[in-house]
């Protein structure tokens, strides 16, 4: 019997599609995959207009201990393409058995997604669900590791708190 | 002209250990001698255990029949031993790999040993899995230990192989089980012959198995970058369990029911009470973590005794060490057995408040005890620690440090300044969560170290006066990286109010406070975000002080209308002939990517410019200029496909190629200058480059090039000549020393005394580097005119 997972996503910022630059626009967050979620109806494999050249980039987040950024980037394979949604999970079996996350159908910036995800050390498995005049297309499944951003932390001097 | 002492020697602790290629400056030979003069222990460890000497252990290993052998495998410095309990911790030098991850005794033959390493830059590469049949002396890689072609899920990892998690068959110790980057390795014959596994079937390719569980029978199981296998025919077939994720992970196994495993996956605990099931076990998510994200969890179970129903202790460790008792059953499923969430609650938690350091690694208990097992030893950031308490409270146990701790420090920052007198010399260091080290008297045999601060140092910077150092992580609201000024060895210390635009950048190499004039120093800031880890400005920027003890200290900006980008810069240089002059780099500094870039400013007018150079190809990487000619700089440049190194002397406008030097980093081709998956900061693999560092001697023609995995250069010259002066193939044979993964150096220029370097090693530390013969003159007045680029 799976037990629902809830994944540790803090925030979720989409960002501009250009490859140079990704300036922050607006924000979503991920979410246990519903049932509707679930029943999307997907054209069939190999249909035209999914998402390609799924790719991922993790940083630490400077001034911000502890916490990784993960960056998501795809291409569009149908640049008509007019709502994508994001699911997630860190299950290699999590597709499959529907346990997921989802960011749920967006429109609007289609190619790019920053997430500071919680759990460290973990591979996520993604994929890029992209809505096309001929329906939503799934990209293939690709992954990311979370990296690890430590924290030590020294007495302080100034009264703070202190952990490891 | 040079004052050469002709005597022809390697040697390390002042003894001559062996005669190999010595390296030759203009047909003759040069005398060097290495010291290792790393910190034996930390003298701030007894008011706060996270000040430490060890660095990283990552697994830890204990003979089967006598309980004062360890052996310890250190993240970046390779494998240490202790014979009296882990008092006294020694490197094996046979072990090549430097990068370890796990170290095991065979339980029936304990000469024999296993140990596991990531990828070491080498062509032929000696990483992965090595078998030791004498102790740990010396060390073999099988031929078949290598994944065969076509292996591997990532087909980088074909050429560039890692090991992770070792587990012997409890019932027949001839079964090998081997986590690897390719799936699973398998040996039946004690680890002479292995043939390669992929518990996802025939039809895939190996993917990463970080830890690996056998119980006897056959029975196996993994975890890694694909979840749960378990085979029951010693790896031949594999059957998929469910609920249990992806990623760096650790296995125990419940003495009383081998169908209850328990798991750690990134920072969350499982359990399976199912783990025997024909269709796979399922995983739930159990017990919460009372400390989540220090390096890398694990679990470790241990039997307890003398009540019914049976009990045995699950040990985690993440940032701290908890345990808790669990209860045992009778058949398969069930409930879990070390209960969910924090009930039954932890105890613990067993590291900074009882005597070790955080951060935990691996947790070893009596071999020469049946039940209730005394925890001997534990594992972390720190090094390892030993347990003081073996009376029938030990499973509460008070850690002390060893007396003589391995040396696998990593450092991140180092900076030195000359003081009279030959053993008079200051130097500091900043590590990896062992906080800042220094002394002032670094000339001497066995230098004095104080551990002034625990945690992360990521900057130093010294002059004669004293000393700046930096250390992360704060809490209470404010800068979470702080700056702090002392004078020679750290006598005085207070806060030191760092520009109040931007914040310091944090786990890069370079070190951000920079001296160029006594008492004048330059330093950096990236941009940031109100109020995040105490930002209060947003914009970033260079800035210098000519009064580093003013109070307040007054920090001028250099150039803002045409300051390079500072959302990313990650390095400041600094050279002064008079005129002071700096260097700014943006990126990750020489640590990935091929688009880090180089700016010049000139001067100390605050509406001065920037002017951005330009190198022929790539980006940069790692960056010197000679303190003392602003002119002089050496770099690497940074492609995709490798890349090479550079010298400028006109300041960056032109460059030239410095093909000696690009031979060496790659050991004529023996070595990979780009690696792609080799290991990286933290337990990545994202590949790197060999430069790993470059400095010029302000007072002489000397300079160093450090790289990853290919050695330590020196030059007579400038920088126009070049010679390997360390190990990196045959130092278990040779007596010379291979330092991995040089980050820093500063030269010790004593008049009357040997020319020298002090360099710092990511995982082996700090080393003293005599070059055996004197400068006869100019040394202390900085009359350059006077060198001469030939040995005479």
């Amino acid at each position: 019997m799976l037990r629902p997972i809830r994944l540790m996503i803090l925030a979720a910022v989409l960002v501009a599609t250009t490859a140079a630059s990704h300036a922050e626009s607006n924000v979503a967050s991920f979410r246990q995959a519903t049932k509707e979620d679930v029943a999307v109806e997907l054209s069939p494999e190999g249909a035209q207009g999914g998402a390609t050249q799924l790719d991922s980039t993790s940083e630490c987040v400077t001034g911000n201990p502890r916490t990784p950024r993960v960056h998501l980037a795809w291409a569009l394979g149908d640049s008509r393409a007019f709502a994508s949604r994001i699911d997630i999970t860190k299950f290699r079996e999590g597709f499959d058995m529907d346990n997921y996350e989802t960011t749920g159908s967006r429109e609007g910036d289609l190619e790019g997604l920053a997430v500071d995800v919680g759990e460290t050390g973990v591979n996520y498995y993604w994929r890029v669900l992209t809505e096309t005049s001929g329906g939503w297309v799934a990209s293939d499944v690709s992954r990311f590791e979370v990296p690890t951003c430590p924290l030590d932390m020294p007495k302080d001097p100034l009264g703070g708190p202190e952990d490891g | 002209m040079l004052d050469y002492r002709p005597t022809l020697r390697f040697a390390v602790h002042g003894v001559v250990l062996s005669l190999l290629a010595l390296p030759t400056f203009a047909g003759t030979p040069i005398d060097v001698t290495f010291d290792d003069v790393s910190p034996d222990q930390s003298d701030t460890d007894p008011s706060d255990p996270d000040g430490a000497t060890g660095g990283r252990v990552n697994h830890v290993a204990v003979h089967p029949t006598n309980n004062q052998v360890m052996f310890a495998a250190s993240e970046w410095g390779g494998i240490y031993s202790s014979t009296d309990g882990g008092l006294n911790w020694g490197f094996h030098p046979g072990h090549l790999p430097l990068a370890t991850w796990d170290v095991e005794f065979d339980p029936t033959t304990p000469t024999r040993l296993y140990a596991t390493s990531f990828f070491d830059g080498k062509i032929t590469s000696e990483a992965g899995i090595n078998v030791s049949a004498d102790g740990g002396v010396t060390w073999t890689k099988p031929g078949t230990a290598e994944p065969p072609a076509g292996f591997c899920a990532d087909a980088d990892d074909e050429g560039e192989p890692s090991a992770f998690g070792i587990s012997i068959d409890p019932g027949n110790s001839a079964n090998v089980f081997i986590g690897t980057s390719c799936g699973v390795a398998v040996s039946s014959d004690s680890g002479a012959t292995w043939t390669y596994r992929d518990p996802t079937g025939p039809a895939n390719t190996g993917d990463r198995v970080w830890d690996t569980l056998a119980l006897g029978g056959g029975v196996v199981h993994t975890c890694g970058d694909d979840g749960h296998q378990r085979s029951d025919d010693g790896g031949a077939t594999w059957v998929a369990g469910s609920g249990l994720a992806s990623g760096r992970c650790s296995l125990a196994v419940s003495p009383d029911e081998p169908y209850v495993v328990l798991a750690v996956v990134g920072t969350t605990i499982y359990e399976t009470t199912n783990g025997a099931a024909g269709g796979g076990a399922t995983w739930t998510q159990t017990r919460s973590n009372p400390t989540p994200q220090g390096r890398i969890p694990f679990v470790a179970t241990n039997q307890r005794s003398g009540t019914t129903p049976d009990v045995f202790d699950l040990w985690f460790g993440d940032v701290s060490l908890f345990r808790v008792q669990c209860t045992s059953g009778t058949s398969s499923g069930g409930s879990p057995r070390c209960g969910t969430g924090n009930s039954p609650a932890w105890a613990g938690g067993f590291t900074r408040n009882v005597g070790g350091h955080d951060d935990t690694g691996d947790i070893l208990f009596d071999s020469e005890a049946a039940n209730d097992r005394c925890p001997l030893l534990f594992s972390s950031d720190g090094g390892v620690y030993y347990n003081t308490d073996d009376t029938a409270d030990c499973h509460n146990p008070n850690w002390e440090q060893p007396d003589v701790t391995p040396h696998g420090l990593w450092p991140f920052a180092m900076s030195g300044a000359d003081q009279a007198g030959a053993a008079n010399e200051d130097l500091y260091f900043g590590n990896q969560d062992n906080g800042v080290f220094g002394t002032v008297d670094a000339g001497n045999d066995s230098p004095s170290w104080h551990n002034e601060i625990c945690c992360d140092g990521f900057d130093t910077g010294a002059e004669s006066a004293g000393i700046v150092y930096t250390i992360c992580c704060f809490g209470g609201g404010g800068r979470s990286t702080r700056a702090f000024r002392g004078g020679p060895g750290f006598s005085g210390v207070g806060e030191l109010d760092y520009p109040p635009s931007g914040l310091l950048p944090s786990f890069e190499y370079p070190d951000s406070f920079v001296s160029y004039a006594p008492l004048s120093y330059v330093t950096i800031s990236r941009n940031c975000t109100v109020p995040n880890g105490g930002c209060q400005s947003a914009d970033g920027g260079v800035f210098i002080t000519t009064n580093i003890d003013a109070n307040p200290v007054v920090w001028t900006e250099l150039g803002d209308a045409t300051e390079p980008p500072t959302g990313n810069i990650c390095g400041v240089y600094a050279a002064n002939d008079g005129t002071p002059t700096f260097y700014a780099q943006t990126g990750s500094c020489g640590s990935s990517g091929t688009t880090d870039r180089l700016w010049r400013f000139t001067g100390t007018n605050p509406n001065g410019s920037w002017t951005e150079l330009f190198l022929p190809s790539g980006g940069f990487g790692v960056v010197a200029v000679d303190p003392s000619d602003p002119d002089l700089l050496l770099v690497s440049g940074l492609t995709s496909a490798g890349g090479g190194m550079f010298r400028s002397t006109d300041g960056g406008d032109s460059w030239d190629s410095i093909p000696s030097l690009d031979d060496l980093m790659d050991a004529s081709g023996a070595i990979e200058f780009r690696t792609e998956n080799g290991p990286s900061d933290f337990t990545g693999f994202n590949g790197y480059w060999q430069p790993s560092m470059v400095a010029l001697d302000p007072n002489s023609s000397l300079a160093v090039a450090g790289a990853k995995d290919s050695g330590l250069f020196l030059s007579l010259d400038d920088g126009v000549s070049w010679s390997l002066i360390t190990d990196p193939f045959t130092s278990d044979t040779s007596g010379v020393p291979h330092l991995p993964r040089l980050r820093y150096a500063y030269f010790d220029d004593e008049a009357g005394s040997n020319a020298g370097v002090y360099v710092g090693s990511q995982g082996r530390g700090i080393w003293r580097v005599d070059f055996g013969f004197i400068f006869a003159d100019g040394f202390e007045s900085g009359d350059t005119s006077a060198w001469s680029n030939e040995v005479p």
